[in-house]
């Protein structure tokens, strides 16, 4: 009884008390919610740090806001850039954060990367790109058919199947890589093109330091070989020989695509043997084959293999040339090494790789390409054998087609 | 009538009392204080729940044998009144610095995250006083918050495959990369995570079947080694060596990776939630430490748990010495645990030495 | 000091007490004279006193003119009297009972409730004969518990129309009423209702030694007496369900559950009952299973959202902005922009704004409360977004959460909802989302702690038997429904042979 009394009185005293602490406090209104961060090179010690946030009020003729301010580290800027809001700089929704192609090369961007990601009021899914000329310029400019420049950018660098090119690397990821055993980063490097912003080119970096680039091409392959699932369309063209048709273009629709990666040899001169499956739709084909005879389909699919591999071991050279590797293939090598693993073991294991690839392309089917082409009798056939297809899952197409 | 009975807690309350006050603050930092083990964390926690397995059974035989004794009444019966009564006192020591530690620990994480301008005075002063709330029912409340919190919090296993989804596989590998050294500095850094069935001996009279107490309390070990092992596994393929080394709170970071389209950072909801864990620790532990007082005072009073309340809540800070509190919150502490772990066996050995000797009657 | 015994004086006060005294006729017995009657009730100008004579005897009457139909008295007492002579009046009256002499508190209780006495001073004999009419209401459907389906008859004040409607449909001899006087003053008639073969034995001497135990002056309404008899009546949850249809209350009988009843409340408290069971309508068991299922979840889910979700607007708009994703915080801020309070204010305001209209509602004739829910609705809420006193999205929320508060078919239960959501905003305006779970850990634990007449009051929640599940969240096919429930404690768990014999 006596214990009953206590604690109402506690919480009576607990629930009066509440009230008076509270009215001081920020609440979102008052908040500047810095949605990107960018940060362009002045000299090595300090950069330029731009940051946007959104104009929430309607009276406000522009709805972003851009501050600008020269500071070392991210914390030093919102102390630097209070005093030009009448708001309090937030760090809370952070979405973004832009490096400038010459700060990426001359400083590199460990250090801001590490400040924000110690900061517990920043998230761990904040993107990072790497951007053409400088943050300011691209930020700074107008686009007319945009949105709001923050939800851009957010929106644009967010995983999408159709920029799936580069890893969508966020602080976490970035961190995870730099201090990683083995994986190097690749970052989505943006170029501002006539009211536009867009994604041209993946960056890649030698430990923090940006030291070249993939095209989107590559950059699709690169994420084939490191087993994601979902890739976005990719065009190849390939010369069909026994037909004679040069130049014939395919655009191809992944399904699904895996690869697995063996290693074989020692750390010191590694050799690895990816093998990737992919299954994709045709989506458009301007050869000579005849679509509807399996001893032509599998013959458009040796062709694909073929492409495949000749590309993935092109990548795999020149990523080897410049001694990186997104493609994360070290790490193979490191589950096979017992002891202390360090770094500079998997560039010196990378160096002196051998890399076989091996691709095995299965279509799964052609879509509605040759609707115009064939009898309709034919197509029935074809879509009785996709139809097939899909009640089977994924066994490959051939095994069936020979059972045919 | 539910009331008033001695035998009060049933299967259920046994196996989500040993699980949920287990799982306290240690899971939220277990993968960073096991991160010299690298890559190879995760399985060393399977070692560590057999060690556990192994030190639960002497506690069942000594429970078995004196049905009606909890730890402190059979402390005095074999080690005398006043040997008894002091060893009572480790115990009621080693209770109160858990709940300072557990406590403290939490509220400081709560503070950086979710409330970075305010001090920890009041929040830890609410936490302790809910905690008291509910010890204050009994061990049986204490049971039943169990099973709740249990049911509260189990479902944020479900947020750990955002980590699975970007983890790399590969980190598992090798296996067993570790010396015999490495493996013993591991079970050294795992093993305060797992403590917390100790208490089965003090709430061992209390249980209705206490023949298959045994069963009961390694399932809810189990439960909580299993718990361990997923959210160790998830940071390991998740993080690399060096952000598991670097970060304090692994578990936050997972939980930040989580991104729903009406909810962001739901790291600040997660860490809310775990005052459901927090409190079932907190709450088992003020109950040891007042009815180590009762034993020790040999009154009954529900005024001792204000006095604990009372101990545990009182701002530590600018008593005692930063030095001190090191001492006291991350060593003493945990060598009291392995401690009272170890006691069922000592106190099994004098047992059978006056047993021979004839002369005891439990 | 002084602060605290005051306190612990007014929580000692209102305890129950535990001191045992017979209150049926706690008065001393004395002996029937006209006198010692006339004296009891001097200033009464409502009793009639009628000395007459019948085949030359002399005879007293005495009734209350106001609990007595006077042409009643006169077609079912005087006239089979006077018709003939008789040996003794008892068998001229075969309905009458006799009182026996010194019986004095008896036949004042009787005749304040409409009894006519008779007594005959030559032959030392005093009857008594019911002849009393009391205005009733006439059983009608009940307005707070209403259903599409099933029965549409409600409990009333008269507490023999209430037996009658559950007589009516528990034909059976097991079916046991026991009644006591309360109320030291009023003298109400309490009944306690229970299946002798179903329910726990023990919980039947419970209530009744509660109910024995209860010592006021007088009580008004069962809801007050409910408040007495629960187990642990600082709670602001209620421990005993309370109907006012009379198939829950046979339902509950035939679970093996006690009722209490009082005499002019129109409701039967069940006990023992459970934290579930407040969010269930009979109507569950009248629809299919699944329907009943779906509403069942989403009571229960209205309950957690319309305690967190003003709450949660609260702390993630004052301690947690990150958590929210980009598209709502456009939103919230541009709403919140013009919005001159803190959030906790501002919530404040609009939850108290929609309570008050609640309340002038109820307490409005119906057509006019409708008006100004319309009124206050539609006006109030756009026009404080207009003008900037509150923001859109809040008007949305609170009203939700306000719809969904009222969800729970116990008006007790969603009243007490309602109270528990204010603390959880107070607690998110002062501490965030940990104060927010701090404030449901207390609040499970205060449930957790609770019993309803000793068995604990969640314990559906935390099943005490698996067969609990067919009907609780969820609601099982009336096929798998084979057990009582555990917490009733049954002395005859099945409710149908489940063998094939």
């Amino acid at each position: 009884m006596r214990l009953v009394a206590i604690f109402q009185l506690c919480l009576l005293a607990a629930l009066s008390s509440g009230c008076a602490v509270v009215m001081e406090r920020p609440a979102l209104e008052d908040l500047g919610m810095i949605g990107v961060m960018g940060f362009d090179y002045l000299n090595p010690r300090q950069a330029k740090i731009v940051v946007t946030l959104p104009e929430p009020s309607k009276e406000a003729k522009e709805k972003t806001q851009m501050y600008k301010t020269i500071a070392a580290f991210p914390n030093e800027a919102l102390m630097t850039l209070s005093p030009k809001s009448e708001k309090t700089m937030s760090l809370a929704q952070l979405r973004v954060v832009l490096f400038s192609e010459e700060y990426a090369r001359k400083v590199g961007i460990r250090e801001v990367i590490e400040n924000l990601y110690r900061n517990p009021a920043v998230g761990d899914n904040v993107f990072v790109a790497i951007v053409k000329g400088s943050v300011e310029g691209l930020m700074g400019a107008k686009y007319e058919n945009k949105p709001e420049i923050n939800q851009f950018l957010n929106d644009l660098l967010h995983p999408r199947r159709d920029t799936a090119f580069h890893s969508f690397l966020t602080i976490h990821d970035t961190i995870f890589r730099l201090h990683g055993e083995t994986s190097d980063l690749d970052l989505p490097y943006l170029e501002q093109q006539q009211g536009d912003i867009q994604i041209t080119k993946i960056a890649l970096f030698k430990r923090d330091k940006l030291i070249g680039f993939l095209t989107d091409r590559e950059g699709k392959i690169n994420q084939a070989i490191r087993a994601r699932l979902q890739l976005p369309d990719m065009n190849f063209t390939i010369t069909e020989e026994d037909t004679g048709k040069k130049h014939v273009e395919i655009v191809v629709d992944f399904v699904t695509s895996d690869s697995k990666v063996k290693v074989h040899g020692g750390v010191e001169a590694p050799s690895f043997q990816i093998d990737m499956k992919i299954y994709a739709r045709v989506l458009a084909y301007t050869g000579r084959r005849d679509l509807e005879n399996p001893d032509e389909w599998v013959k458009v699919e040796k062709d694909l293999e073929h492409e495949l591999d000749r590309q993935g071991l092109e990548l795999l050279k020149k990523l080897q040339k410049l001694g990186v590797e997104p493609a994360n293939l070290t790490d193979y090598v490191r589950a096979k090494y017992h002891g202390e693993w360090h770094k500079e073991m998997a560039e010196k294991a990378f160096a002196n790789a051998k890399f076989a690839v091996h691709t095995d392309f299965v279509v799964i089917g052609f879509g509605t390409l040759q609707t115009s082409s064939i009898e309709p009798d034919s197509m029935l056939a074809l879509g009785r054998n996709q139809g097939m297809q899909q009640a089977l899952g994924h066994i490959p197409l051939q095994t069936i087609q020979m059972g045919n | 009538m539910d009331k008033g009975l001695i035998e009060k807690l049933n299967t259920f309350h046994v196996i989500f009392l040993v699980q949920n006050v287990i799982i306290g603050m240690n899971l939220l930092t277990l993968p960073h204080d096991m991160s010299a083990m690298g890559y190879n964390q995760w399985w060393i926690l399977f070692i560590i729940g057999v060690l556990a397995q192994l030190t639960l059974i002497p506690m069942y035989l000594l429970g078995i044998r004196y049905p009606n004794q909890n730890l402190y009444t059979i402390n005095e019966i074999l080690l005398g009144k006043w040997l008894g009564k002091l060893s009572n006192l480790v115990l009621l020591v080693y209770s109160l610095l858990t709940i300072a530690t557990v406590s403290e620990v939490y509220i400081r994480l709560v503070q950086t995250v979710t409330l970075p301008e305010r001090t920890v005075r009041v929040p830890l002063f609410l936490l302790v006083c809910v905690a008291l709330y509910i010890a204050h029912g009994g061990i049986k409340a204490v049971a039943r918050f169990c099973i709740l919190g249990f049911f509260a919090t189990i479902w944020l296993v479900y947020y750990l495959q955002w980590g699975l989804q970007k983890g790399i596989f590969v980190h598992i590998y090798p296996l067993l990369n570790l010396s015999m050294f490495e493996v013993l500095d591991g079970l050294r850094e795992g093993s305060p995570a797992v403590l917390g069935y100790e208490l089965m001996l003090l709430y061992f009279p209390y249980i209705q079947h206490q023949k298959k107490a045994l069963r009961h309390a390694s399932i809810g070990l189990w439960i909580s080694v299993a718990t361990y092992v997923a959210v160790s596994f998830t940071s390991v393929v998740y993080f690399s060596e060096w952000q598991m080394e670097h970060l304090m709170y692994p578990v936050l970071n997972l939980f930040k990776a989580v991104e729903l389209s009406f909810l962001e950072r739901i790291e600040n909801f997660g860490i809310a939630i775990w005052i459901f864990l927090i409190l079932t620790t907190i709450s088992a532990y003020l109950w040891a430490a007042k009815i180590s007082l009762d034993s020790i005072l040999e009154k009954r009073r529900a005024i001792y748990f204000v006095l604990v309340g009372l101990v545990v809540s009182y701002p530590w800070r600018g008593v005692i010495s930063l030095k001190l509190q090191a001492f006291l919150f991350e060593h003493l502490v945990i060598y009291l645990g392995y401690l009272m772990v170890l006691w069922p066996n000592l106190l099994l050995v004098i047992h059978w030495i006056r047993k021979r000797l004839g002369g005891i009657n439990p | 000091m002084a602060l605290w015994h005051w306190w612990r004086n007014q929580v000692q006060r209102t305890s129950p007490s535990t001191n045992q005294r017979d209150l049926t006729y706690p008065e001393d017995k004395r002996e029937i004279t006209k006198e010692a009657i006339q004296q009891e009730l001097q200033d009464a100008d409502d009793v009639i006193y009628k000395e007459f004579t019948l085949h030359g005897e002399p005879v007293t009457m005495v009734y209350v003119k106001t609990m007595v139909e006077e042409a009643l008295l006169q077609e079912h007492v005087l006239e089979p009297l006077q018709a003939k002579k008789y040996d003794d009046p008892r068998h001229a009256l075969p309905l009458a009972g006799e009182l026996k002499n010194d019986e004095l508190p008896k036949l004042l209780k009787n005749l304040l409730s409409g009894f006519s006495i008779l007594m005959f001073p030559d032959r030392h004999l005093i009857i008594q004969i019911n002849t009393n009419k009391i205005p009733q209401r006439s059983i009608s459907r009940t307005e707070t518990e209403s259903t599409v389906l099933g029965p549409q008859d409600g409990l009333v004040e008269s507490l023999s129309s209430n037996h009658s409607l559950i007589r009516r449909r528990i034909i059976s001899t097991h079916l046991k009423i026991k009644t006591f006087l309360l109320g030291t003053e009023a003298r109400v008639s309490v009944s306690i209702l229970y299946m002798q073969n179903i329910a726990n034995s023990e919980n039947v001497e419970r209530l009744i030694q509660r109910v024995r135990n209860v010592e006021f002056a007088g009580f008004v309404s069962l809801m007050e007496l409910k408040q007495m008899i629960e187990d642990k009546p600082y709670s602001p949850f209620p421990q005993f369900a309370v109907t006012s249809r009379p198939d829950t209350a046979v339902k509950a009988l035939l679970d093996g559950r006690v009722l209490v009843m009082m005499d002019g409340s129109p409701e039967a408290a069940i006990a023992p009952s459970s934290f579930l069971e407040m969010f269930t309508s009979p109507e569950d068991f009248y629809n299919h299973w699944s329907t009943a299922t779906l509403l069942r979840f989403i009571r229960m889910m209205g309950m957690f959202v319309t305690i967190l979700l003003t709450a949660t607007y609260v702390s993630v708009l004052t301690y947690h902005p990150e958590m929210l994703p980009p598209a709502l915080l456009t939103i919230l801020s541009e709403s919140r922009s013009k919005v001159p309070f803190p959030p906790l204010i501002e919530v404040l305001i609009i939850e108290l704004v929609i309570e008050i209209l609640r309340e002038a509602g109820v307490r409005m004739p119906t057509k006019i409360g409708q008006t100004i829910g319309i009124v206050g609705g539609i006006v109030i809420g756009t026009a404080s977004v207009e003008a900037g006193l509150a923001s859109n999205i809040l008007i949305v929320v609170v009203s939700v959460s306000a719809l969904l508060s009222f969800l729970p078919p116990n008006f007790l239960m969603s009243n007490a909802i309602r109270f528990v959501r204010y603390g959880m905003i107070l607690m998110a305006g002062w501490l965030g989302i940990f104060g927010q779970m701090l404030a449901l850990a207390f609040l499970f634990a205060h449930l957790l702690s609770l019993t309803s007449l000793g068995t604990p009051f969640l314990a559906p929640v935390i099943l005490r038997q698996w067969t609990d599940i067919t009907d609780s969240v969820i609601r099982a096919p009336i096929n798998y429904m084979l057990k009582r429930k555990g917490m009733t404690r049954t002395k005859n768990p099945s409710v149908r042979p489940t063998d094939e014999e």
